[in-house]
């Protein structure tokens, strides 16, 4: 790039850099300093007094927290983004398969995958809490209609039921996204590798395992890691369908943070979580910036 | 030329005039399901005080709190709002709600005036003085059972203590396989668990916070005495002796307890005072003509007596109002006698004067001695450093981990006991 070029490029970044430092870089800031106050809810007048690490403290040697964060990673986000890639995966295989072509099913299919990801979430989770209501729900009702169970379950209320429960919703939410990610990286694959694999004798699975799974794989990295940062920051989802119990069995760290300022009123514990949570995504994106937009960046300039 | 200038600082002094004479405008912020009414009110009110107008703002009950309080702190929010009682004394000392001792001193409130109103312990600020809000309609809870399910059932009285009301959930699912006693069992903060968690501690001679006879607040209840009353209500949840799903109910009148009460469905149900009102006439609405079968009655008690807590709704000015007289206006109106024989006919008025214009129906006779002989101010819970909202929320929660398994119910006591004493 000559000098020219570079300067022309700094000015243009420079409104998006001061909103950034408007709207991300100060509040983090100030979020990082009351982390280290005892601000209340009830005091936000009169501000906190400066207390040092003991938010971390208490944070870092809290069994309720490691329970919140278990459940951030390991439910909330692994188990629902693997859930998510694994079957965004499969449901673009059949939408690009021949079998929909062959029935003239590809328009329609694809019209209704987009269904559930035009659903505004708020509306998809009032639709599946009453789907899921153990005494007025449609699921219930197939149940016990079928004899699969002989009492009703309360899905959003056992533990044993809640968190598959809330990945379905998430999952049947957000699939769309995923699934149509990978079919355009499919679309793209040329068909001439297809076929010089089969001419090569390779059997389905052969074919999917050498040709098609690396074609998509930088489809499934971008999307693995978007989904994660969308999903480990969410709060819409457990809030709205649990309010993070039963008990706090569904506690993530989203909620926590919510919980801790605007019900427990400890507004300066709740910073230190969530500067907590920022910090876990800063890795993701340090992640993120070293397996995709390293390459995009070199690629640019 | 003249003429035209003439007309044009004519139609200035016009505009201006009609800029003088605007109506003040004004928010109310309402948190209850009775809109409609509340909207006539507020029509009637403009009518009768044309300089001002106010728009009706909806809000969920169990968000009000907190919404507010984040828009006080930037100098935001509706000029007047409707509260919990408890809520008060927070919303103070946060100077969220505005003082309100030279408004009540020069203009009055109420028919009587202030003394007249109750519960107002709960209103005042930290320094005892300050007055931040005034109470405006009172309840408290008392037991409603469906009689036709009692006939089924062959349950010839009405349970008097919580042993009995366990033991007739049974034979009421044992004889007909209805529901016993429902409740809402959901951690989140319009539950009915931290409800009849107190009722249990008072009605045996127990409380979460007492004064400790220093000046300070401490526990008053051992964590065995917690844990057995979380066993207490788990064993419904286990027997299935209660609502299906009740874990994931957080709303004392949802849906899945009234319905089936309504319905027929269901033997029992601890509510508030406008619950109770408006369930009743949602049954007569359905069954014109018919004979009402509920009847009510305080409710159970352990080793002691039946007690309930004297709760109910406030009203608070906004203390970044640009127009507190007029807000003043409005608070006087929403305590008025008119207001509560015209409109807000649900709901009973925290008066003593007004109270005793509007007598307890028959069916409501269980509430009316539940108010004379077993209600109780929050007394040491509202006077201590410890937002009643906070401990309900640890409550409910506590209780939600020991019965989903995921603490035992002596782990979960003792550790709602260090939380509130932590916060005491």
């Amino acid at each position: 790039m000559i000098k020219g070029e570079r300067s022309f490029v700094v000015y243009v970044l420079v409104p998006a850099f001061f909103f950034l430092v408007m709207f991300y870089v100060y509040p983090t800031l100030f979020n990082l300093v009351n982390s280290f106050t005892d601000l209340s809810l009830f005091g936000l007048k009169q501000g906190g007094d400066w207390i040092g690490f003991a938010n971390y403290v208490e944070l870092l040697t809290s069994s309720d927290f490691r329970h919140v964060l278990w459940n951030t990673a390991f439910w909330l986000t692994f188990v629902s983004v693997t859930v998510r890639i694994l079957l965004g995966l499969l449901l673009a295989l059949l939408l690009n398969s021949k079998v929909l072509v062959k029935y003239r099913l590809t328009s329609v299919s694809r019209v209704l995958l987009l269904v559930p990801w035009a659903t505004p979430p708020i509306v998809a989770i009032v639709a599946w809490r009453w789907l899921l209501n153990p005494q007025l729900g449609e699921i219930n009702r197939v149940l016990l209609w079928l004899g699969v169970v002989d009492q009703p379950i309360a899905f959003l209320a056992e533990a044993a039921w809640v968190w598959p429960a809330l990945i379905t919703i998430m999952t049947w939410n957000t699939l769309p996204l995923v699934t149509l990610a990978f079919l355009a990286s499919l679309q793209s694959l040329p068909s001439d590798l297809i076929e010089a694999a089969e001419v090569d004798g390779a059997g389905k699975w052969q074919r999917l395992r050498y040709v098609i799974l690396p074609h998509l794989k930088p489809a499934i990295i971008v999307m693995t890691l978007m989904s994660t940062f969308w999903t480990f920051n969410n709060f819409v989802y457990v809030w709205l369908t649990t309010a993070a119990g039963p008990g706090l069995y569904t506690n993530v760290m989203a909620t926590e943070v919510y919980i801790k300022a605007f019900i427990d009123g400890r507004m300066g514990y709740s910073s230190a979580v969530g500067i907590a949570m920022a910090s876990i995504m800063v890795l993701f994106g340090i992640l993120y910036l070293r397996l995709i937009a390293e390459r995009e960046f070199k690629e640019v300039f | 030329m003249r003429i035209h200038r003439q007309l044009l600082i004519g139609a200035a002094f016009l505009a201006l005039g009609a800029t003088g004479a605007a109506a003040q405008e004004l928010t109310f912020r309402y948190a209850y399901e009775n809109v409609d009414e509340i909207q006539a009110s507020l029509d009637a009110f403009e009518a009768q005080n044309p300089g001002i107008s106010v728009t009706l703002e909806r809000i969920a009950f169990k968000d009000a709190r907190d919404q507010f309080i984040r828009e006080a702190a930037t100098g935001g929010g509706p000029d007047v709002l409707h509260l919990a009682f408890v809520w008060i004394k927070d919303l103070g000392a946060a100077e969220a709600c505005l003082q309100l001792n030279e408004l009540i001193e020069q203009h009055g409130i109420g028919e009587v005036g202030f003394e007249d109103f109750i519960a107002t312990d709960l209103v005042y600020g930290e320094d005892g003085e300050s007055i931040y809000g005034i109470p405006f309609a009172t309840d408290t809870w008392a037991m409603v059972y469906n009689t036709d399910v009692m006939a089924e059932a062959s349950i010839e009285q009405v349970p008097q203590t919580w042993d009995e009301l366990l033991e007739a959930s049974r034979k009421v699912k044992a004889n007909t396989d209805k529901v016993g006693f429902g409740f809402a069992a959901g951690a989140s903060s319009a539950n009915t668990i931290w409800f009849l968690a107190n009722f249990n501690w008072w009605s045996d001679g127990g409380s979460l916070v007492v004064d400790d006879g220093q000046g300070g607040y401490e526990v008053g209840i051992t964590p065995e005495q917690v844990a057995s009353v979380i066993e207490y209500f788990d064993t419904y949840l286990k027997e299935g002796l209660t609502t299906e799903g009740s874990l994931s109910l957080d709303n004392w009148a949802a849906p899945e307890v009234l319905e089936p009460m309504l319905r027929g469905e269901q033997f029992a149900a601890i509510l508030p005072v406008f619950t109770a009102v408006q369930m009743f006439d949602d049954w007569r609405e359905r069954n014109p003509g018919q004979d009402l079968p509920f009847t009510t009655a305080m409710t159970p008690h352990g080793s002691g007596q039946s007690t309930t807590h004297l709760g109910g709704q406030s009203l608070c000015v906004n203390a970044n109002t640009e127009y507190p007289e007029e807000a003043w206006k409005l608070m006087q109106w929403l305590n008025s006698w008119e207001f509560f024989e015209s409109y807000n006919t649900a709901y009973y008025p925290a008066q003593q004067a007004l109270l005793a214009k509007r007598p307890f129906p028959e069916e409501m006779q269980g509430f009316r001695d539940q108010f004379e002989k077993g209600a109780r101010s929050w007394g040491p819970y509202a006077r201590g450093p410890a937002a009643i909202a906070t401990m309900w929320n640890q409550t409910s929660r506590e209780f939600g981990a020991a019965f989903i398994g995921q603490k035992t119910p002596l782990e979960a006591a003792t550790d709602l006991l260090a939380f509130v004493e932590g916060q005491l």
